[in-house]
């Protein structure tokens, strides 16, 4: 896609991110008649989500809103998709941008059809960061099984090996393009939504809780790969050490969030998805004892009250008020004992358990790697809205710390925000 | 159109080895088509090629035997031609063994085969649909409410041109986001409370010359649909003939020994029990002309009933109120006491009604903790010495909200802790709230000016339906009940999407929210709005079959009145009249087909998707008897559903997972679109066995339409009782729920079914 | 109404221990992460949380005679680990201060000590007491060297610079010991009720099985713990600041060590009337240098600890007193050189610093921060003694 295809300034949109918020400001302001152009630097749509094995409150799986976006993307020729793309410079006003857009090589062209005969041969694995290094993957793969679009991508790491040009024989329909470079395009576009998303907390950064030291705690994130089918486990929740089914598990809140050393702010879902995985948990094993040390549960809303009122009534949910502030490992069982006040009783807590889970938190991408164009920043790297300006804005978590209907709310309100801006010129 | 065939059958990515193709080929002939084949159909040359054929040959029709339809869509759309693919990889190659070419019974080429005819008979019976337009038509959005979120909703849609009404019940603009002293902070950094932002709002509003404000005014009815939407309004308490009649109550359905009511009878008891309203098909001629809807009719202040809250004084206690009647106090001036108008220096917050709970009060949301955090300031702002205890079971303060609640309890004067508030009791003029579990380690006791409870923000959906949509299933929304009253959708992917096409809830009335998400909803709903008349206008279904140009066909003649489509239509997108002949409202309809499963009398269809498209396909598929085989192998009927069981079975295929050949599946819109003739088709015509697969259903439902599933359970019963008359086992019609990421669990649940089946042995009424 | 405790926050507290240097008190959430980072808190009931909440919401009578705020050896790794940055070891450090002038009785000497604005006036009394005594020396040593030679003999001939004839023992004597009985005094009464305090709070908050004090027990107890104390054994367990624990150890040992000497040549004196100044090859004299050294390195280290230690607060009661002892350490060896120097004029100068330094420390010892020397002894000693664990 180039420049001179594009529409006119005046018409178009450019959504940054292809997570759920992206992709809702992008399917929302095409359907209402306005041309879109939809950047994601990863090669497959679904960004956060895609990773989740399922949401809360409804245990639904977050493939199945992805499948009727990517329908919804599919039958509406207003938006182009562009992916491994990332914007390099944004110039201009409000109503009148040139967005330069990177686009890196993917290796494999749209001749694609997904047959995997490239994979069948290469033998090169790379770690999986979708699993978050959990298990490896082969050289070349296919990103996702639902993601549009549906064509494989050869890793850099094998670019210029002899595995590159196996794959490269092995395709039948010349797919696979070894000479691809980055190039960058241009695009004029009257607003610019920034759906930049958000990124784990780095749970090796808080030193007293042990992750990386101790193979048996894992963050919440890495639990959310265990339970998918698609995950390194193939959905079973085993712990890493020695892959044993846990009898005990310990959440432990506020892993970051909440925390001036780390992340001041509440990163609003993590009380919701620990509760979440206690429902993973107890299907695969009935009689587990869990154990959630809390500063403050935080169930906003009727639904998500609903929600850990059923969670309370399991008998073998242990609630401590109290925040985990030591970890220590048994060399020989690999199990963690954690150490809390329960500050209702006064008593220190000091339980050992099979797998502990951090309920790591989320910081804005943009707080990580600065945006190439002239925005506002909160001091924790959310990016702050100027209505009156106008022109960019940012939608979902890059704005503000969310659950997926609180984004999603929020970045259609950005579709018409960006919207008004094509209007008012 | 007159329609020239042609059929496209690709070899690659393993099709041509695993298939007989001029076996495939044969079978074209026999239907009397044309087969072309490729190596590489979605290839630059192969799409060149059937390019040529539709620009050279004319051909209009294609039918596409190559991967799935979910794949490489952009390559094989071609304007103005009817295109059906037919999915020879994902579940046919993929999935199943390499067929020995030389043998005479080949599973998968016989899979194969039956794909292939069953694609080129569908295109036969499908039509390219053509947009609904509708007569009249208008874009102007109704507001109803004129809170936060109303005028917020208003001003966004003004801004890019659109004419709005607003609606308020009370006299003045504001609603409660006009009765506070001061608010929560909207932006960065969130320490400190700011001046209501509602007042700028109105003055905003002011400037736009096409808002329309209308106070002191109720909504009467809605009637119509999307794009065209009647309403009459009427100042609060009024009642006119063109007040929205309410369905019969279900209990007065029935005479005394619970037997079902006559169609006249219920007529009589309806026009009754809406005595002085006018029906809803007939519109007022002086109503007003609205293309769609945002509810913004926000919330009320909580009130403990009687008895409720007796352990915290409240009702015996003059000065235990609620923390509404204590933003009253605040607005108005010093916080002083409603009994003797004393200073209220030592105020007592309480968030949670404990009694062994730590839930806080009901309808409360988060928005409570951040409320009492707030009025606590007040009591320090108006006094010096002043405190303010919360007692709080979770501090409730989501997200960034949190800087708020580190900005606010730095005050020496505010004091916090988690606790159980066992008693509130008098104590000479003051107060004495006692406390147990709190973090100060032992029962505690508190003197206190005035207690404040946390109580919540209802609904104005619990009260009544606002939107008094004058549809024949009634007057609101149905499904608020799995949502404590709230107006909310079911949906988290998409907060917008209702069981009422048009209307489209924010604010408070779907969810306790602050005021900065008020607003930031308002603009979602407003976005929604505009997009459902655009897509009205273009004659297209909004979401979640979005830009679907077909609509549901009545063929009248034959309709039995027997209401069953109108009953069971999702979306209320029928208005039966008094004989209970249906009234289609297309732009109300979001094209499930629910309505054509529910018809008895097949009189329901769309230009792509009928009974006869689906019903031929059945009649298409080869059933094999003892005639060509000694034993014939099982042929099996799956109906899944396309949102979320046809991509599961795509993606099986896509990891080559295995299962049995002789299942032949047909993709359908939704399970509540299933019609029983197809499968009373499929059975007469000797298949051994038929399921459906569907998504979950239940309070956490998963269908996009709502009862798709739960219907097709409904039916799938109804039908058993069928097969006992007709000697077949109930067992050979199944349903099966599957999730999209349930991929694994399809081979398992589709040759588990066909073992059961085959177990039973074959159908008897196969070669009658 | 029943067994439940009435709270009534008192807001003047909570801003005297902001001004003590707790000013970040409020920001504490109740998360207990002190709790749980603190090496030395006990299981049962472990401080500093239940301390923090008793602190914001104002409950003085909660903190001032609770024996765990002395337990805490503000080594600051609550105060490194605190999400909400409320500094739980500078918020017990001055709930410390707070108390020692909650015991030191008369109560506004405990303020004056703690606020910099009266510091010239505490030191001008030592100040002008010595000069006095210089002024009137000449005239009354004769008559009183008739009477007790030894304190007050004539200036004798020779070359050697001697204190005495400057500021004759006797005269500083006659202040010294009087001033140090009354801070014994006050030390005695203050402990009557704070031992009494601290065991009254620990039966309410559940931290003892102990229903009474039993002084044999107690004394056994105090034997138990002083090697913990000699050996800093609970500063050791800490992470943060371990470094603190040897210049603390230094200061500690510095003090014991001039205390000895002190002793050992007023016996010399009275007992054996061999007057000063004795010789530098004299043992004692070598633990009197050794222990000044000790005193003046060790002070030095700590300040330089406080100024490198940003997140913590260091308010003038810790200044006052790491200041004292390194005036006294550095005044107390550069008369001495000075003096062997043969400076003489510099000497006396400094030898009269020394001495307003001495008697600061003997006369406000008891409200100063240093009596934690006592309290912190004395709250470990009950710890041990009602088997906090």
């Amino acid at each position: 896609m180039t420049a001179d295809k594009a529409a006119p300034a005046s018409g178009s949109i450019l959504v940054v991110g292809g997570g759920i918020s992206g992709l809702t400001t992008a399917i929302e302001a095409a359907e209402v008649g306005y041309e879109v152009f939809l950047v994601e630097k990863n090669p497959y749509l679904g960004g956060r989500v895609a990773q989740l094995n399922q949401y809360f409150p409804k245990l639904c799986p977050p493939s199945c809103g992805l499948e009727i976006n990517f329908r919804r993307i599919k039958d509406n020729p207003r938006i182009k998709v562009l992916t491994m793309a990332e914007v390099e410079k944004i110039s201009g006003s409000a109503g009148n941008y040139d967005a330069s857009i990177r686009i890196n090589p993917r290796y494999v062209n749209e001749n694609c059809t997904c047959c995997g005969d490239c994979a069948a041969v290469c033998q090169t694995e790379i770690t999986s960061d979708f699993n978050f290094g959990m298990n490896k993957i082969k050289g070349a793969y296919l990103p996702n099984d639902v993601s549009i679009p549906a064509r494989f991508v050869l890793a850099p790491q094998i670019i210029g090996t002899e595995d590159a040009k196996r794959c490269k024989e092995a395709c039948k329909y010349d797919a696979i393009d070894l000479e691809m470079t980055a190039k960058t395009i241009s695009l004029k576009v009257g607003a610019v939504v920034w759906a930049t998303g958000w990124t784990p907390y780095d749970a090796g950064k808080i030193d007293n809780l042990g992750f990386g030291r101790y193979p048996n705690i894992i963050t919440n994130m890495m639990l959310e790969r265990l339970a998918s089918t698609t995950g390194p486990t193939c959905g079973k929740i085993t712990r890493p050490s020695d892959r044993k089914a846990p009898e005990s598990i310990a959440f432990v809140q506020c892993a970051g969030s909440r925390d001036e050393n780390h992340l001041p702010y509440c990163s609003y879902i993590c009380c919701m998805a620990s509760l979440k995985h206690v429902t993973y948990i107890r299907e695969q094993y009935p009689d587990a004892k869990i154990y959630i040390f809390y500063i403050d549960l935080r169930t906003p809303g009727y639904r998500y009250e609903k929600f850990y009122e059923n969670i309370k009534a399991d008998k073998n949910v242990f609630f401590i008020k109290g925040k985990v502030a030591e970890v220590s490992e048994d060399p020989g069982s690999r199990n963690v004992t954690v150490v809390a006040e329960n500050a209702v009783t006064g008593e220190k807590i000091r339980q050992s358990v099979d797998m502990v889970v951090l309920a790591t938190g989320m910081q804005p991408t943009a707080a990580l790697a600065k945006l190439p164009a002239d925005l506002t920043y909160s001091e924790d790297g959310f990016i702050v809205n100027d209505f009156v300006k106008g022109g960019m804005f940012a939608a979902g978590c890059a704005n503000k710390p969310a659950d997926v209907v609180s984004s999603n709310q929020n970045a259609t309100g950005m579709a018409l925000k960006a919207i008004q801006t094509l209007v008012r010129r | 159109m007159d329609k020239k065939y042609g059929v496209y059958i690709c070899t690659g990515c393993g099709i041509g080895d695993a298939l007989d193709i001029d076996g495939l080929c044969a079978t074209v002939k026999k239907a009397r088509k044309t087969a072309k084949t490729h190596p590489f159909l979605c290839g630059h040359e192969g799409v060149a090629m059937l390019k040529k054929d539709i620009s050279e040959e004319g051909v209009n029709t294609l039918v596409i035997a190559a991967c799935s339809r979910r794949v490489n869509f952009d390559i094989f759309r071609f304007d103005g031609c009817i295109v059906d693919r037919v999915n020879l990889r994902e579940q046919v190659v993929w999935s199943h063994p390499k067929g020995d070419k030389s043998l005479d019974v080949n599973h998968t080429q016989m899979l194969a085969n039956d794909y292939l005819k069953m694609g080129m008979i569908k295109v036969e019976k499908i039509q390219l649909p053509e947009p609904y337009k509708l007569e009249s038509f208008t874009r102007k959005i109704l507001v109803i409410g004129g809170g936060i979120t109303g005028i917020s909703a208003a001003l966004d849609a003004a801004k890019i041109g659109y004419d709005v009404t607003i609606v308020e019940k009370e006299a003045k603009l504001g609603g409660y986001a006009a009765k506070l002293r001061k608010q929560l902070p909207v932006a960065s950094p969130y320490t400190n409370l700011i001046p209501p932002v509602i007042s700028d709002k109105i003055r905003e509003l002011e400037s736009f010359s096409n808002i329309t404000v209308k106070t002191g005014t109720t909504v009467a009815r809605i009637a119509g649909q999307p794009g065209d939407f009647t309403v009459t309004l009427k100042k609060p308490g009024e009642s006119l003939e063109f007040d929205v009649p309410f369905p019969l109550p279900p209990e007065m359905k029935v005479d005394e020994n619970g037997k079902d009511l006559d169609k006249d009878k219920l007529n009589e008891l309806y026009k009754e029990f809406n005595k002085g309203k006018n029906d809803i098909l007939s519109f007022d001629p002086n109503g007003e002309k609205f293309g769609a809807v945002v509810l913004a009719a926000g919330w009320r202040p909580y009130v403990p009933a009687e008895g409720e809250l007796t352990h915290l004084g409240y009702g015996a206690i003059a000065d235990v109120i609620t923390n509404h009647q204590f933003e009253e106090i605040a607005a108005k001036g010093k916080i002083v006491r409603p009994s003797d108008g004393r200073e209220a220096q030592s105020v007592v917050f309480i968030q949670s009604p404990g009694q062994g709970d730590d839930k806080d009060f009901a309808y409360t949301g988060a928005i409570t903790s951040m409320v009492a955090l707030k009025q606590a300031k007040y009591v320090r702002d108006d006094f010096p010495d002043g405190k303010a205890y919360i007692f709080y079971q979770h501090m409730k303060t989501p997200g960034l909200q949190e800087l708020f609640y580190k900005s606010l309890q730095q005050d020496p004067g505010i004091f916090l802790t988690k606790g159980e508030v066992v008693s509130v009791s008098k104590n000479g003029s003051g107060l004495v709230v006692e406390a147990d579990n709190t973090l100060l380690g032992e029962k505690i006791q508190v003197k206190a000016d005035l207690v404040v409870l946390g109580t919540g923000m209802v609904p104005a959906t619990v009260d009544d339906p606002v939107v008094n949509l004058a549809y024949r299933q009634g007057p609101g929304f149905r499904d608020n009940a799995i949502f404590n009253g709230y107006a909310d959708s079911n949906f988290i992917c998409f907060p917008y999407e209702t069981q009422r096409t048009g209307v489209y809830a924010a604010g408070c009335i779907r969810r306790g929210l602050t005021m900065e998400e008020s607003m930031e909803d308002a603009a979602g709903a407003a976005l929604k709005a505009i997009q459902c008349v655009e897509s009205t206008n273009r004659g297209v279904a909004v979401h979640p079959r979005s830009g679907d140009m077909s609509f549901p066909d009545f063929f009248f003649q034959r309709c039995t009145q027997c209401k069953r489509c109108t009953e069971e239509c999702p979306f209320g997108a029928l208005d039966d009249d008094e004989k209970g002949t249906p009234k289609p409202n297309p732009t109300r309809c979001r094209r499930c087909g629910t309505c054509m499963g529910a018809c008895p009398e097949r009189i329901i269809g769309f230009a792509d998707y009928n009974i006869d498209s689906i019903g031929s396909m059945v009649k298409a598929i080869e059933v094999p008897s003892e005639d060509d085989f000694d034993e014939p192998p099982m042929r099996i009927l799956g109906l899944v559903c396309e949102n979320d069981a046809y991509p599961a079975i795509d993606i099986a295929g896509l990891n080559r997972l295995q299962f049995s050949a002789d299942v032949r599946l047909i993709p359908i819109r939704c399970l509540g679109s299933v019609n029983v003739i197809w499968i009373k088709e499929a059975l007469s015509k000797g298949m051994d066995g038929v399921f459906v697969l569907g998504c979950k259903h239940g309070d956490d439902y998963q269908c996009h339409f709502v009862k798709g599933s739960e219907l097709a359970s409904i039916r799938m019963k109804k039908i058993g009782e069928a097969l006992a008359s007709l000697a077949l086992e109930v067992e050979r019609v199944a349903q099966f729920e599957i999730a999209i990421d349930e991929f694994d669990k399809v081979p398992t649940i589709i040759n588990d079914f066909v073992k059961l089946v085959t177990d039973m042995g074959p159908n008897p009424l196969k070669g009658f | 109404m029943s067994d439940a405790y009435l709270v009534e926050p008192d807001m003047g507290f909570i801003k005297e221990v902001a001004a003590l240097g707790g000013g970040d008190l409020k920001k504490c959430y109740q998360c207990a992460t002190c709790s749980v980072v603190c090496p030395i808190s006990p299981d049962n009931k472990p401080f500093p949380r239940k301390e923090m909440i008793a602190a914001s919401w104002g409950l003085k009578d909660k903190l001032v005679g609770n024996a765990d705020i002395w337990l805490c050896h503000n080594c600051g790794d609550c105060s490194t680990r605190c999400p909400r940055g409320a500094k739980p070891g500078d918020v017990l450090s001055a709930i410390r201060a707070y108390a020692i002038s909650e015991y030191a009785i008369p109560k506004a000497l405990g303020k004056a000590v703690n606020d910099p604005k009266k510091l010239p006036f505490l030191m001008a009394v030592p100040a002008a007491i010595f000069l006095l005594i210089i002024l009137v020396a000449p005239f009354l040593t004769p008559i009183l060297a008739h009477i007790v030679p030894i304190l007050f003999h004539a200036v004798h001939e020779g070359e050697e610079i001697v204190h005495s004839s400057f500021i004759p023992s006797g005269f500083v004597d006659m202040v010294m010991v009087p001033t140090a009985i009354w801070a014994v005094t006050i030390f005695v009464l203050g402990l009557k009720r704070f031992i009494a305090d601290i065991h009254a709070n620990a039966l309410l908050e559940g931290k003892t099985d102990q229903k009474t004090i039993v002084p044999a027990e107690f004394v056994k107890a105090l034997l138990r713990v002083i090697p913990t104390i000699l050996k800093h054994d609970k500063f050791n367990e800490c992470t943060d600041n371990r470094e603190r624990s040897t210049a603390h150890m230094m200061v500690l040992f510095g003090f014991i060590g001039l205390f000895i000497v002190t002793s050992i040549f007023f016996v010399v004196m009275y007992i054996f009337s061999i007057p000063g100044p004795y010789s530098q090859l004299n043992p004692v004299k070598w633990l009197a240098n050794f222990s000044g050294v000790a005193l003046v390195i060790g002070s030095s280290l700590m300040i330089k600890n406080r100024l490198a230690k940003k997140d913590s607060v260091s308010a003038y009661k810790d200044w006052a007193l790491l200041g004292l002892a390194l005036g006294l350490g550095v005044t107390g060896l550069l008369t001495e050189m000075t003096r062997l120097g043969g400076i003489a004029w510099l000497t006396y100068l400094l030898y009269y610093i020394h001495l307003i330094l001495i008697f600061c420390l003997f006369a406000y010892l008891p409200f100063s921060k240093l009596a934690h020397l006592v309290y912190r002894t004395v709250a470990m000693t009950y710890a041990e003694y009602a088997c906090r664990k």
